[in-house]
């Protein structure tokens, strides 16, 4: 599991330490920084499967530190892990040249953690231009060469092939020209590829994932009653097919249940062993197990579902991350600015984004007192409204 | 260096109306609402919560910072004043100001000069007025204007000058009580 995050001038998070649970919902007002966070997951994700000056470049490099910045405008990413009887992690650190004209000019430095203590740690090297951030660049002894490996192979695995994140802004296609290639199994940002990772789940030899992802969408939304990947031999396009009481075109699908299917094919995809010889030319490993802990972070989930369905999808989450038997451990974050929605959560999930007024972002916990004083007699959303622990627009 | 005004209020746009004010009078000070929670009852709502609503509030200031409850007087609707009382009490014990509106809020925003120019009506005090909210919103319905109950008062705020303590009384004591607040020094 991710334990916790800690960044320093990162956009508004100038100096944040974030501690997360099982399932953790961000709440804030607009401009918080809620996104900031999310994207600080993604650009992580992203430079351990693209060229990370690249990646630097699209997220515009002036716009990813701080304004004011600390230590010498070096900018530190933390991620932590915790896992069955054993924790690991580490923290980069870019410092990017503002005035250099592009290509980006950047040193990158790394520092690998072992239950809390640094086991390596990197000294800055110029970025040479065009390369992935690599996993390995080890100079330590040889003692303990084994133990950072193993920790970098850890984490290169996660971020690879266990961290899915959906953005807010969904461009979901329902029909797609039958040469149009996409990842079968990490959804892109904006649930472009869903149709792809749907009929990998149709496809698989075990249809135990598919015909679960029928169920629980069935369950939300009643009137969906079967899906279909369907490509016509003869035909141009592969479309979906969701039938109620009988198929129905592609372009009458509402917009919620375009989503909802799109958050729950995120999550599914999770529940197939991904073979990454298949899929991945520069790995030489071999499949990912669907037992490998998963992490799923969604932007306002909420966004057009009906709210009589919001208490049944939080279910859901729940059922997903509960995992009993440990065949399946996931993680989910999510970001809401919904009051219905909150009502769901236990306080000690949800997590306070604020802005201040020197433009920097907090990140705090519920309050005790929100526990010990107003939730026997109202639900937590309507406690958020108050203001009396922040992170509304008010 | 000023503060903020964390204040305790039965709605949002009560606040809200508050900050407006303040710009208009040029003071400047981050006004935050802490709102009484629950959708129905009003002041009775505010006078049940008052004690944990200041209690709670005090775990968010800061150096500077300062708790103000805002409520409306409500004589004609409720003689008794039985919530006004409960309210009263209950800053005092927690020794923070509190602010009756005579009658509601909204008279104070009737006497402001910008608002009567505006809506073509004569500046006076409104204070010992009825429901000054219907009013206001009569006002605009005879200028044809949105109503104040649906989109009409972001216009009535744009237009306050903040002189309304000319006349209404309970707008200047409201003034003087704010301007002896910590969050204002």
């Amino acid at each position: 599991m991710l334990k916790q995050l800690r960044f320093k001038n990162w956009r508004s998070l100038r100096d944040v330490t974030i501690d997360l649970s099982p399932i953790t919902v961000f709440i804030g007002a607009n401009s918080s920084g809620k996104t900031n966070i999310v994207d600080a997951l993604k650009f992580r994700r992203d430079i351990n499967m693209r060229d990370l000056l690249d990646v630097v470049q699209d997220m515009g490099r002036e716009k990813i530190i701080s304004q004011n910045t600390i230590d010498d405008e070096t900018l530190h990413l933390g991620f932590f892990f915790q896992e069955t009887g054993y924790e690991f992690g580490e923290v980069l650190k870019l410092k990017i040249d503002q005035s250099f004209p592009h290509p980006v000019s950047l040193k990158y430095a790394r520092e690998y953690f072992w239950d809390n203590i640094i086991v390596n740690s990197q000294p800055f090297i110029e970025m040479p231009s065009y390369q992935n951030y690599p996993d390995i660049n080890i100079s330590s002894s040889q003692n303990d060469k084994n133990l950072v490996e193993t920790i970098a192979n850890l984490l290169s695995r996660q971020y690879r092939y266990r961290w899915q994140i959906l953005g807010e802004n969904l461009s979901i296609k329902l029909k797609i020209p039958q040469d149009e290639i996409g990842n079968r199994y990490i959804m892109d940002l904006d649930g472009g590829n869903l149709l792809f990772i749907l009929e990998m789940l149709q496809r698989h030899p075990d249809k135990e994932n598919f015909e679960a992802l029928i169920e629980d969408v069935s369950w939300l939304m009643p009137h969906v009653k079967g899906l279909q990947v369907y490509r016509p031999i003869h035909g141009t396009h592969t479309v979906l097919r969701i039938s109620s009481a009988e198929f129905i075109p592609e372009y009458t699908v509402s917009a919620g249940t375009q989503r909802l299917l799109t958050m729950l094919a995120t999550i599914y995809a999770l529940n197939v062993p991904y073979d990454i010889r298949r899929f991945d030319e520069f790995t030489h490993g071999s499949i990912i197990p669907p037992a490998l802990p998963g992490l799923i972070v969604i932007e306002e989930p909420d966004t057009a579902l009906n709210p009589g369905v919001l208490q049944k999808f939080v279910e859901l989450l729940r059922r997903y991350v509960d995992n009993p038997d440990g065949t399946r451990p996931r993680q989910i974050i999510l970001t809401t600015h919904n009051p219905t929605f909150l009502n769901y959560f236990k306080p000690e999930e949800v997590r306070v984004v604020e802005r201040g007024e020197d433009g920097y972002t907090t990140v705090s916990h519920v309050p005790d007192f929100v526990k010990e004083n107003w939730l026997d007699e109202y639900a937590l959303g309507e406690v958020w409204l108050t203001n009396l622990f922040g992170g509304t627009n008010s | 260096m000023s503060g903020i005004i964390y204040l305790i209020v039965e709605d949002a746009t009560d606040c809200e109306l508050i900050r407006a004010i303040l710009s208009a009078k040029k003071i400047s000070v981050q006004v935050k609402p802490i709102i009484s929670p629950g959708k129905t009852g009003g002041i009775s709502r505010l006078s049940s919560k008052i004690d944990d609503l200041i209690r709670d509030a005090k775990t968010r200031l800061k150096e500077h910072d300062c708790i103000a409850v805002l409520y409306d007087a409500d004589q004609h609707t409720d003689p008794n004043q039985t919530h006004q009382k409960k309210i009263v009490e209950s800053c005092k014990q927690h020794k923070i100001k509190h602010i009756p509106a005579q009658d509601e809020v909204e008279a104070w925003v009737l006497a402001d000069s910008g608002v009567c120019k505006w809506l073509n009506q004569k500046q006076k005090n409104w204070d010992e007025a009825r429901k000054p909210k219907d009013t206001l919103d009569t006002w605009l319905k005879n200028n044809r204007k949105p109503s104040y109950y649906s989109g009409g008062r972001q216009d009535v705020l744009k237009n306050l000058v903040g002189d309304g303590d000319k006349y209404s009384d309970s707008m200047r004591a409201a003034l003087k009580l704010l301007e002896g607040a910590a969050c204002l020094k």
